[in-house]
């Protein structure tokens, strides 16, 4: 039997770039295939000759074909994903040399096997991530992102980066906070704000990170976890470098009450009596009615952190006293599930609504092959009016 | 209040409480006055949310100011979403009153759902009267989007075009009725954007629907 072990920079470039593919557009493009073919089929959507062939010849084999597909490639990307580890650690040996960065040097007494667990576990994910840092420190000179870069772009060694993160932060909080205090300008207070959370939020994560608990666990599923953290980096980093990018134009981070994770979804008093009911989003009507307007951007379920988006979308939805009237959902999820819910998923997190009706409104599209899952972790709640 | 949300009924205005003491409604996101002449328009109220007791003493626990709407126009009747941390028999002994009716929140959100595109008012209170080149404008402007409305929904070419523009307060109330979309984000982003554009450009609108248009700001 063969033992010889090869990982070139091209094994690694090609795994990262496959896994990347998996962990995006790929899966969710055939999600939206397979959405819009269940939609054609409904005879209530459309209907007449060639909808009825569309529905009993030409869908059913094809809906079978493209499930088919979908599960494939999840199993590709779980093991897409322990390809690019095996690649990693194997390079961590020796047989590739770690990306440069401006990051702490490993410590003398971190052993090298602490050294590899954490390296193989989220290396890939914290390097998109530190990407979208990069692009926020261009375009937020005041602060300084090197610690933040550090960390992100070489974590062999946890301990020194755990250290270097609590230098860099007990110097840019107490300056974020007095910016926040003092500022007279609203955009930079906003940047200040998101750049806080982010902090805070990256402390979290940190000192949630014990690598000897993880030597000591080989249970996968902290190490997916871990991962999924890493992939919360991501999604922090893109609303973070979205809002400094766009003038800090994006207002709110996610509500924190009493340690849950808030959103908001503005609808008729009517759903929202239906939703808070039956503690699960009504799907069928979401979809019934975005079948009716083609101005809809992506199918799915609409949420979003900031209130006052969600008022403006309900009184549009109970205008002139349809449905009961505007109506606004609460959504209570627990932070740290929501969390790994949003990196397994990929779903992009307040992102900024396209052409919005009023500027700085941002929105999160729950899919709805994944409301099930999100029904599971959310409390719903009917929302007093503002 | 729980949040949790249940039956709906009918009610006669005059069997509601409010509870005075709460200020949950008094909300600087509309201007009342303009509320009311916005609501003095449609004929169903946006319903409020109540909470039943043993004695079937109903007290207004949410949108409270439409239950003050109603008195204040004298409407007989308001729909209420009973929450279900009232008391069973309280709403039992309620339901066998005259003029308390159980709706069907199925039956009215299929009989909505059929509209692509209905018949709505449309109310604009402004900082000041507007002159007779601002109100051109305006219709032009504004109340042109509606133009696009058949383009969109061919059903909307049978119920009509946009009613006559009608006048109050001296110029600075702009009202009329419309065939609209009922749940078309694309074009209510268009409409809304001429809104935001005529306010900003022209003269500044206080409130749309009664709203502060300014609290439609993120």
């Amino acid at each position: 039997l063969s033992t010889r072990v090869l990982a070139t920079n091209s094994a690694l470039n090609a795994s990262r770039q496959m896994a990347r593919m998996l962990d995006g557009d790929l899966q969710s493009q055939l999600q939206a295939v397979r959405d819009a073919g269940r939609m054609l089929s409904d005879p209530g959507i459309w209907d007449g000759p060639a909808a009825l062939q569309f529905r009993t010849q030409q869908w059913p084999p094809a809906s079978r074909s493209v499930d088919g597909v979908l599960q494939a490639l999840r199993t590709l990307q779980q093991s897409s994903q322990k390809v690019v580890e095996d690649i990693v650690r194997a390079g961590s040996e020796g047989k590739l040399a770690a990306p440069a960065g401006p990051g702490p040097q490993p410590s003398p007494g971190s052993s090298a096997a602490d050294q590899a667990a954490v390296t193989s576990l989220s290396k890939d994910a914290v390097q998109r991530a530190s990407s979208l840092y990069a692009l926020a420190y261009k375009a937020q000179n005041d602060y300084d992102f090197s610690a933040i870069g550090g960390y992100l772009h070489d974590m062999r060694d946890l301990e020194a980066a755990k250290a270097s993160y609590r230098d860099y932060s007990s110097k840019a909080i107490p300056e974020l906070q007095h910016v926040i205090e003092t500022t007279d300008d609203p955009a930079l207070k906003v940047k200040a704000q998101n750049l806080l959370s982010i902090i805070e939020a990256q402390q979290k994560l940190l000192s949630s990170v014990d690598p000897k608990g993880l030597m000591n666990q080989p249970d996968p599923n902290v190490l997916h976890r871990v991962s999924a953290q890493a992939g919360v980096l991501t999604a922090l980093g893109a609303v973070v470098t979205t809002s400094i990018t766009k003038g800090g134009t994006v207002t709110a981070e996610f509500g924190q009450k009493g340690g849950v994770t808030i959103f908001y979804r503005g609808t008729t008093l009517g759903s929202a009596m239906e939703v808070t009911q039956d503690q699960a989003l009504d799907v069928d009507r979401i979809l019934a009615n975005q079948s009716q307007y083609s101005g809809i951007a992506q199918s799915g379920v609409y949420i979003t952190s900031q209130r006052n988006t969600a008022d403006y979308y309900a009184d549009l939805a109970g205008g002139g006293g349809r449905g009961l009237g505007p109506g606004v959902i609460r959504i209570e999820l627990p932070p740290d599930e929501f969390d790994a819910f949003v990196a397994r998923t990929g779903i992009q997190v307040e992102a900024p609504v396209p052409n919005p009706p009023v500027p700085g409104q941002t929105e999160t599209v729950i899919p709805f092959d994944n409301v099930e899952e999100f029904d599971a972790m959310a409390m719903y709640f009917l929302e007093e009016e503002e | 209040v729980s949040g949790r949300s249940g039956t709906l009924l009918s009610l006669p205005v005059a069997r509601l409480t409010v509870d005075t003491r709460s200020s949950a409604d008094e909300s600087a996101g509309y201007v009342y006055e303009h509320l009311r002449f916005y609501c003095s328009l449609i004929e169903t109220l946006p319903a409020v949310v109540v909470t039943v007791d043993e004695s079937a003493m109903v007290t207004v626990s949410q949108r409270r100011v439409y239950a003050r709407i109603a008195r204040d126009l004298g409407r007989p009747a308001i729909r209420a979403v009973v929450d279900p941390a009232s008391d069973p028999a309280g709403v039992a002994r309620l339901l066998r009153e005259p003029g308390v009716e159980r709706l069907s929140w199925a039956e009215i959100d299929a009989a909505e759902r059929k509209e692509r595109v209905a018949w709505m008012w449309q109310v604009f209170f402004f900082a000041r009267p507007l002159t007779d080149r601002e109100q051109r404008a305006f219709r032009d402007e504004v109340v042109g989007v509606f133009a696009k409305v058949p383009d969109l929904f061919p059903e909307a070419a049978d119920l009509g075009a946009a009613g006559p523009l009608s006048a109050g307060e001296e110029g600075a109330l702009l009202y009329f009725r419309a065939v609209q979309p009922t749940g078309d984000q694309a074009w209510m982003r268009d409409y809304v954007a001429a809104i935001r554009r005529f306010s900003a450009q022209e003269v500044r609108i206080v409130s749309f629907q009664g709203r502060k248009l300014a609290a439609q700001d993120a």
